[in-house]
């Protein structure tokens, strides 16, 4: 019975052996020899590209069965603005996106209540401060301001870049309206686009209200994430873990240290030089201290007189 | 839409051709060797802290070398590979071929020690301390100095306080006066918390910077870049010098906190250029005092650093011997771009040569 217990283990043993082996052979197609960036390029170029050719498909698909009238080239404008802005805004929210820490702990208390965040706040702070409920209060409402500023930040930027957007749609209408070049081809089409998108963005980039939008994202952001850090912070220190607070009050007192050590050393090298200069002046004070030699008198009261 | 009159068979070999392109573009990648930059032999003559000082020599007859060394200061953001991104590319090569035997600064990568290093200790101590070994060790007493974007920015402020160690000074695509009308880089920095982000971030992450310059023209940058990729990744060649540009425009060091507030509040904020007042260290900076030649090199189509931010050099460096060399191209363009890689490299000779 062991034997045969010892042959089917065996046998079970080379069977999975030889799934593993399939599992890193790597597949005549596969990138098996391509760099991490040459694939992220790669699958980039495709996801991208994918858009393009389902769009410039359609158009020919239309064309050729003479279908691409007015109201569907009214439609193409629309279906570019509304890919514009499905790109555009992704790309924001990934850009602006609510800080990672803060995310983790969404994730971790999401399943257990209504208000994951301040859950996580909550039960943070409460293990840092335990006694401190006054203050666990004012950090909540602290941290709720916080993200509040945030998401009317976030609202009031994507505002911004819809309005760009539906402006750049309109200026194409008027551009393809205008006495100019013929447009033939789909690229012509998508470049003229891209010029009104850059031209309106170009206008609104300069006005009072883009600007303040773009200077409150980032500093509710920053704000969001400064918040998320310092309860962090405060969780690490209550453990005894050290932070980076301990480190900088080194690295300002090596840099004062640094720069006392730099003034020392350019003294020192003054000092050398003007040394090295009274030891030329030496040198030749004493070579003509020697050539008068021979003229010299002993200084004697007789010799003043005379 | 009168204008718009799509022609069914432009459509259709536009079509054809994007997806033969994409499908080149894949199989290009498949095989693609790294994607190696700075290709140009160096000796690293000198390190200190996360900084390397490197040494180009010329590949020209000792006969037809120069007899002042020339001296790279580049910018803190982004890496000086930008100038030999690749040998048919490098303009650093370019100098090489010329005669030059060339230093450059490599900045390196700041890291959470070095949050609290200002201007002065860039300027006053490690540019000086660079420059000194170039110095020592191609045994001159002056070398030539050029600058770069915000390495043209340091390099004045250089020259203003080190003299007698400048023979002469380039500054290439640099900001003098940061408040032109259509600096956008001040527009978008005027609302932003400077205090708050060095207190949150400690040093500013590249990659908030490079979220802020792809800002600049958002859909050339991306949607429209994206969609030319499978055209610039159809073949090896093309392909190699699309990738070797986006790494060294991915490869955005962070920026030292100290130092970067410094920098925006003195230059783009308060502009102290042309309104006065710098002071590095414990030394006024007077740019305006500089009196050796400068030959200013700027591109006309630059978005990041408009022709009127370099421009105004004129303006201030009234003392000095100036000339400025204008160039039909963008920021990087002036560097690599068909059109201007002999005419630069050509003007700088006959400049420095003078």
């Amino acid at each position: 019975m062991p034997s045969d217990f010892h042959a089917q283990l065996q046998i079970l043993f080379e069977q999975q052996q030889a799934i593993f082996k399939q599992w890193i052979k790597p597949s005549p197609d596969a990138f098996h020899k391509t760099s991490a960036d040459n694939m992220q390029a790669a699958s980039k170029v495709a996801s991208q590209a994918a858009g393009f050719i389902k769009q410039s498909t359609q158009i020919f698909e239309q064309l050729k069965s003479n279908t691409l009238d007015q109201l569907q080239l009214d439609t193409l404008i629309k279906n570019l603005s509304e890919q514009t802005q499905q790109a555009t805004l992704n790309g924001l929210l990934k850009q602006w996106q609510i800080p990672e820490q803060l995310l983790d702990l969404l994730d971790k208390n999401a399943s257990i209540t209504a208000n994951p965040l301040l859950k996580g706040w909550q039960h943070s702070l409460l293990y840092t401060s335990p006694e401190l409920h006054a203050v666990l209060q004012e950090r909540l409402e602290a941290g709720y301001e916080h993200l509040t500023r945030y998401q009317s930040a976030l609202r009031a930027y994507l505002h911004e870049y819809t309005s760009i957007t539906d402006a750049a749609a309109k200026r194409l209408r008027i551009v393809l309206n205008q006495d100019g070049t013929l447009i033939e081809s789909f690229t012509q089409l998508h470049d003229i686009w891209v010029d009104c998108y850059e031209d309106v963005y170009a206008e609104v980039i300069r006005r009072e209200s883009y600007q303040e939008a773009h200077g409150e994202i980032t500093n509710a952001y920053m704000q969001l994430t400064a918040f998320q850090q310092e309860i962090q912070l405060a969780s690490y220190e209550q453990q005894g873990l050290a932070t980076h607070k301990g480190l900088d009050s080194t690295l300002r007192r090596q840099k004062i240290l640094r720069k006392e050590m730099r003034e020392v050393k350019q003294q020192l090298e003054e000092q050398r030089l003007l040394n090295e200069e009274l030891s030329r002046a030496l040198v030749a004070l004493n070579q003509q201290f020697e050539q008068l030699g021979g003229n010299l008198v002993q200084i004697t009261p007789q010799a003043i007189q005379e | 839409m009168k204008n718009l009159k799509l022609d069914i068979r432009q459509v259709q070999a536009e079509l054809k051709e994007f997806t033969q392109d994409l499908q080149k573009s894949q199989k290009t990648l498949r095989f693609l060797p790294d994607i190696n930059v700075a290709l140009t032999p160096s000796t690293c003559i000198y390190k200190r802290d996360k900084l390397s000082l490197l040494y180009f020599q010329s590949n020209q007859p000792i006969e037809k070398q120069a007899s002042t060394p020339l001296f790279v200061c580049y910018a803190l953001v982004n890496r000086w590979y930008m100038i030999d991104l690749d040998p048919e590319r490098s303009f650093l090569k370019a100098l090489l071929d010329r005669g030059y035997n060339v230093y450059v600064l490599d900045w390196g990568y700041p890291d959470k020690a070095d949050r609290f290093l200002d201007l002065d200790d860039y300027i006053t101590d490690y540019l000086d301390d660079c420059i000194n070994k170039a110095r020592s060790h191609a045994q001159v007493d002056q070398v030539d100095l050029l600058g770069i974007c915000q390495g043209g920015t340091f390099s004045l402020c250089y020259t203003a306080l080190h003299p007698k160690k400048i023979r002469k000074l380039i500054t290439m695509v640099t900001p003098i006066n940061f408040k032109t009308p259509d600096n956008v880089l001040h527009l978008l920095s005027q609302h932003i918390d400077i205090d708050l982000a060095v207190t949150t971030y400690g040093n500013i992450p590249g990659s908030f910077l490079n979220h802020t310059y792809r800002s600049l023209m958002p859909m050339r940058l991306s949607i429209q870049k994206h969609l030319s990729m499978p055209k610039q990744l159809s073949n090896t060649p093309s392909a190699l010098n699309f990738l070797r540009m986006e790494k060294w425009l991915y490869d955005c060091p962070d920026q030292a906190g100290a130092a970067f507030k410094e920098f925006i509040t003195w230059f783009f904020r308060e502009n102290r250029f042309m309104n006065g007042g710098l002071v590095i260290g414990n030394a006024h900076v007077d740019i305006g005092s500089i009196a050796q030649p400068i030959l200013n090199i700027f591109g006309e189509h630059d978005h990041l650093v408009p022709l009127e931010s370099s421009r105004a050099l004129k303006e201030v460096c009234h003392r000095s011997d100036y000339s400025e060399l204008s160039v039909k191209a963008g920021h990087i363009g002036v560097f690599i771009s068909g059109k201007t890689r002999k005419k630069v490299p050509d003007h700088i000779a006959n400049w420095l040569g003078q």
